[in-house]
């Protein structure tokens, strides 16, 4: 941890709060259902955003308490900038994924969930390959 | 084709010449943080132009003094 810019260490609670709520989100709502979410798939669904909204900003407030102010300077922009554009293929890829299982399920449990999936794998990727490219440089 | 370009710098030794100033206070007067420098210092990253002559103005150097271009 002290050898992490603050943006590393930033990325790191949003990395450990998707992978952690979003993971216990997906293994409450399996088995998927047919059909349209019903007001407890919402209300559920709610719960989850919340509770990772919530640590995400109780993180930063952390992170920003103990440690000393510090720019996000080029490397940094450099390093998202990079790690944006490869993760962008996959959330067009995983749209087109949303589309085609909208063709094929019933309602909209389906196409929300894997709407939901796409973007959150893309995010947790985005966010994997910007630590990598902290630590091994580009 | 196969030509590898590499930015290198003596970045080390003008920090040691300077009464051995820190990474820290490099990234102070330059305005990026302790890691881009560390990075920097060991070639796993290349500044734009204005960092790079950031660091030079730092060390009252000429740009080619603290960077060095090669071709491999």
């Amino acid at each position: 941890m002290k050898n992490m810019t603050n943006q590393e260490k930033s990325l790191w609670v949003v990395l450990t709060a998707s992978i952690v709520i979003y993971g216990l989100y997906y293994l409450n709502v399996l088995p998927p259902v047919d059909g349209n979410m019903g007001t407890a798939h919402i209300w559920q669904y709610a719960k989850y955003m919340g509770a990772f909204v919530v640590i995400v900003i109780i993180g930063e407030v952390y992170l920003a308490l103990k440690n000393k102010q510090e720019p996000v300077d080029e490397r940094a922009r450099l390093i998202g900038l990079k790690a944006d554009s490869v993760s962008t293929y996959i959330l067009y890829s995983g749209i087109l994924l949303a589309i085609v299982v909208a063709l094929w399920k019933p309602g909209n449990f389906w196409f929300i969930h894997t709407i939901n999936f796409v973007a959150v794998l893309t995010e947790i990727i985005n966010q994997i390959q910007q630590l990598r490219a902290f630590r091994k440089g580009f | 084709m196969g030509q590898t370009n590499h930015i290198t710098n003596n970045i080390r030794t003008l920090r040691f010449q300077h009464d051995e100033m820190t990474q820290q206070q490099l990234a102070d007067l330059v305005g990026v943080t302790r890691q881009t420098i560390n990075a920097i210092e060991h070639s796993k990253y290349s500044p734009s132009l204005e960092v790079a002559f950031k660091i030079a103005k730092a060390f009252k150097q000429e740009l080619s003094e603290v960077f060095q271009y090669e071709e491999t």
